[in-house]
């Protein structure tokens, strides 16, 4: 562990201004709360906000799980796990299972997530209405006066233009029946985990300096037509490691001819689905030589 | 100063860094699920105030936030010790307001329900610039009556509908919380504290009185 910084990096004023926000975030579930975002050892964009929220929640006690796009081995999980490892001396882990904290670029882990689990996500814009309308001031006012019809006249025109909703992620949700939220950049395939989660999840965006959170047990309804309903992402393939059909594949091209396969996004889920598998094998070894 | 030095310089965390981020993360759960009892440990006050309140106020005040104190909160102090202002401002550094609009933390007590009318509930553009409540139950009037309030709660948090039932508390603070919800996404957060215990009830719950026989 590294001296010469406080405990998880922040110092205790910043990590202070931090907390008040966040318990005014899962008061006002959805709503985006401003805070004093600090300057972290990387660019923005690299999961900042992110980090920021689990300098400010994390404990000794803590095990903490960090994945992007659902992997545990990649850049951006591997260098923010060794900097709480270096600046906390907090346990880390792959295990969806055994961590209290999860911070995550663009996914949820596929294992359901516990009561007691905290999810911390990585936004890069918080505002699911910037791209309509540019202005902070007024996206504000809008917000305020729950005037949310524009979003749906953004998912019609792709209806008509492509003949269904082509948005795929960031699709955006109304939480508690107040707020329209980005649920930052995980697939739509996710967007239903949002749902009544047993899980608080907490949303820092460290560029934009916003941080938003969805309490426990906490309706959030994607936004969708009667006649043209919310639907995840679904595949024909399964996954060609472990063979798992309900999770979310990414498509890896694997040749000059277009051929494809598909793979599990979330690493923790496919390892243990093979080592299931494996250790169903080696069970039923045994038994086949059993007479009768 | 006449007043005994000790209470005062011997109620802050022996170790700040650990002991504010534990708080708080039973502060989050009980923001995140609210209107559980959760017990915040034993700690020296430097007043008659209870406990888990001192401990709050050490994990979420600095300098930053303006503190306001309700009359009866001021009145319970112990003349034999020092004022929970002077402790306040020796250990958090936060400024003590005297209008109450103006604070981000009020200190009340269970005779105040008629005070959070004066409270800062935020604006519309920016409904998190509101105060919190912190409430002592074991302080005011009706603290030591018997009086308690039977709540029935739902809302984000909750999977089910749940009962609660807060000691001390007047049948006035009922109508006060429910207007207090209709403001929503405005309007107050509370903190129930009462010894080393404390229950939250943000803006977003929904509550019911619930009718008590016996018992």
């Amino acid at each position: 562990m590294e001296t010469g910084y406080n405990f998880a990096y922040l110092d205790e004023q910043s990590k202070r201004m931090i907390r008040r926000c966040l318990l005014k975030a899962v008061a006002i579930p959805g709503y985006q709360v401003p805070f004093g975002g600090r300057e972290m050892p990387m660019p923005y964009g690299w999961g900042t906000g992110g980090m920021q929220v689990t300098a400010a929640l994390i404990g000794k006690e803590d095990y903490l799980k960090v994945i992007d796009q659902g992997a545990d081995d990649t850049t951006n999980a591997v260098s923010i796990r060794a900097f709480f490892e270096n600046v906390a001396g907090v346990k880390t882990t792959t295990r969806t299972t055994e961590a209290t904290l999860i911070q995550t670029r663009h996914r949820i882990p596929e294992i359901p997530v516990k009561a007691g689990q905290i999810l911390v996500f990585q936004v890069p814009i918080p505002e699911p209405l910037r791209f309509i309308e540019p202005r902070e001031t007024e996206t504000r006012t809008m917000h305020a006066l729950s005037e949310y019809g524009i979003m749906h006249v953004k998912l019609y025109e792709d209806i008509a233009r492509y003949g269904h909703v082509a948005t795929t992620y960031a699709y955006p949700v109304k939480v508690n029946g107040r707020y329209v939220m980005d649920p930052s950049p995980i697939p739509k395939f996710d967007n239903p985990k949002l749902h009544q989660s047993p899980a608080l999840m907490v949303f820092g965006a460290g560029r934009e300096k916003r941080l938003y959170a969805i309490p426990p047990y906490t309706d959030v309804e994607s936004l969708d037509f009667e006649d043209f309903p919310f639907e995840p992402q679904r595949w024909e393939g399964c996954c060609a490691l472990c063979g798992a059909t309900g999770s979310f594949l990414d498509e890896i091209i694997i040749d000059d001819r277009g051929r494809r396969r598909y793979q599990c996004s979330d690493t923790d889920y496919c390892l243990q689905q093979q080592n299931r598998e494996t250790s169903e094998k080696v069970e039923h070894t045994p038994s086949q030589g059993d007479p009768g | 100063m006449a007043f005994a030095a000790e209470g005062l310089y011997q109620s802050g965390f022996e170790n700040p860094v650990e002991q504010s981020q534990q708080c708080y993360r039973y502060l989050l759960e009980g923001f995140s699920r609210p209107g559980r009892w959760a017990s915040l440990g034993a700690i020296n006050t430097p007043t008659s105030i209870s406990s888990s309140l001192w401990t709050i106020l050490l994990t979420l005040c600095d300098v930053e936030t303006p503190v306001w104190l309700s009359p009866a909160m001021i009145a319970a102090d112990d003349p034999e010790r020092h004022p929970l202002t002077t402790a306040i401002k020796f250990y958090t550094a936060s400024p003590i307001v005297e209008i109450a609009s103006q604070a981000q933390f009020a200190l009340l007590t269970s005779a105040d329900a008629d005070l959070l009318k004066g409270l800062a509930i935020g604006t519309p553009e920016y409904p998190d610039r509101s105060a919190t409540c912190l409430v002592d139950l074991s302080l005011g009037t009706a603290a030591n009556t018997g009086a308690m309030l039977h709540l029935a709660c739902s809302g984000p948090g909750f999977a089910d509908i749940r009962t609660v039932s807060l000691p001390g508390l007047s049948s006035a603070w009922l109508p006060a919380m429910q207007e207090n919800r209709q403001l929503f996404p405005l309007g107050l957060d509370f903190i129930f504290c009462r010894q080393e215990e404390f229950l939250v009830i943000p803006r977003s719950t929904s509550l019911e009185a619930v009718k008590c026989t016996s018992q």
